[in-house]
């Protein structure tokens, strides 16, 4: 039961705080959309070309827009000292930590989530894809959350760790991208998407699974 | 074990507690014991290691050797248990800056305890250090004291049976240190425990360590206080 408080808890309170001043998500969702309106303006106005690079260019902007934001995710706590007493609490950090993931990716990513087909139109996507690219983006987008955190608690102990967990974090974010790209081309190209879509979903699960395990034990040796 | 289950009270042990950071001794042999009631008051010069002991006793630090104990539970073996039984203070506050004070204190309550607290435990807290008319009032335009008191108002919202304070009287007036004496006083008579770090005279007595006694023998620091 006092586990159950703690767990929405953490989670009601990152999401209200993601909108307060100091939080991340409207930079990450203005960051997002003025990132993807500048490609047409530097790649060229011809529709086919912008047609064939959309689903890519929207996948890439959600990794970096995602990586923005993830600096923030346990650093906030640390330096004002919340993190502390989160440690405190009933409840496991490993569940703490899946608590704050879950919650970052509904405040910062679900948002880019649901502005992608708007903005797939200005790359003139096929509009026969746009379902898929919500559901791909749906599927795939917790793992960039979850690993993403692994580098947030890495980093936690260094000052301005944000290039640093681009460097760690990136290479992680291949295969979903790879796979996310993937669903997309299939429908636009009438092949069957679903392999691409297990495939980021297994990535997913399991980056769910081994996220809070390991960002646990690396915010246990930062808070020493 | 049994003869610790013996004694009715419970009691909070340090045996031969000696802390190591980054492969340097901080302090060694530390050993005290104290129960319900009790207070024990560290003294030190700066960086004698008085934050890195209540991090230790928290159980966030690892020690290096020697062992910490409260009613049979060794708190670095569980250190999930034994958290859920202490409420640490230390030198930064815990608050969100974009959010009131009650808004903090009710997200401390929840996110930390597992309670959802009400009005009336808010106010209570936060009346005991004179803080009732900032309740509404966004922690960010708090000046350091008024934060640092909003920190110890987290203490007695806790309810919890150990506190761990770090320096408390830091920035504080003397109409706020009588109502921290009133607190900690509070607190010993329910039975609380309380390790605290001080400079300072608390207006409580209590068995007094001064940590530069404990320094490693190779650096001793100038003679020993205590």
């Amino acid at each position: 039961m006092r586990k159950s408080i703690v767990f929405w808890a953490l989670l009601k309170r990152d999401i209200v705080l993601a909108y307060t001043q100091g939080g991340s998500a409207g930079v990450v969702i203005a960051f997002f959309m003025i990132t993807l309106v500048l490609y047409p303006f530097g790649v060229g106005p011809d529709p086919i070309i912008l047609a064939n690079i959309s689903v890519g260019v929207i996948w890439v902007t959600a990794l970096l827009s995602c990586l923005l934001s993830l600096d923030r995710l346990f650093q906030m706590d640390r330096e004002d000292g919340s993190l502390d007493d989160v440690m405190m609490s009933p409840l496991s950090l490993e569940m703490s930590v899946l608590a704050k993931t879950i919650a970052h990716w509904v405040a910062t990513i679900l948002p880019i989530i649901i502005l992608a087909p708007l903005l797939a139109s200005l790359l003139n996507m096929p509009q026969e894809s746009y379902g898929m690219l919500l559901l791909s983006l749906a599927i795939g987008t917790p793992a960039l959350s979850f690993i993403g955190a692994i580098g947030a608690a890495l980093t936690l102990t260094i000052k301005r760790g944000s290039a640093l967990v681009a460097l760690l974090i990136l290479p992680l974010y291949i295969p979903t991208l790879i796979f996310g790209v993937g669903a997309v081309s299939a429908t636009t190209n009438d092949q069957n998407a679903l392999p691409h879509l297990l495939l980021l979903g297994a990535v997913s699960l399991l980056s769910m699974l081994i996220s809070p395990i390991a960002s646990a034990s690396a915010i246990k040796m930062a808070q020493e | 074990m049994a003869t610790a289950k013996e004694k009715n009270k419970l009691t909070f042990t340090i045996d031969a507690l000696s802390v190591a950071r980054e492969g340097r001794l901080i302090f060694e042999g530390l050993s005290t014991a104290l129960q319900e009631g009790e207070i024990l008051i560290f003294t030190g010069s700066n960086g004698s290691g008085k934050t890195t002991l209540l991090r230790t006793l928290a159980g966030f630090i690892p020690p290096y050797a020697g062992t910490v104990h409260f009613d049979d539970i060794s708190i670095h073996d569980n250190p999930d248990i034994f958290r859920t039984q202490l409420a640490l203070s230390g030198h930064q506050n815990g608050m969100k800056a974009a959010l009131t004070l009650r808004k903090n204190l009710k997200i401390f309550s929840e996110t930390s305890l597992g309670i959802r607290a009400d009005d009336q435990n808010i106010e209570a807290a936060a009346n005991a250090l004179n803080l009732k008319e900032l309740l509404d009032d966004e922690v960010f335009y708090f000046s350091a004291g008024q934060a640092h008191r909003a920190a110890l108002a987290k203490l007695p919202l806790s309810g919890k049976k150990i506190w761990l304070m770090d320096e408390p009287t830091v920035g504080l007036d003397s109409t706020n240190r009588k109502n921290l004496t009133k607190i900690m006083q509070d607190h010993l008579k329910n039975k609380g425990l309380i390790l605290v770090t001080t400079h300072e005279d608390l207006g409580i007595d209590g068995h007094q360590i001064c940590l530069d006694s404990y320094a490693p023998t190779s650096h001793k620091k100038g003679g020993a206080h205590a």
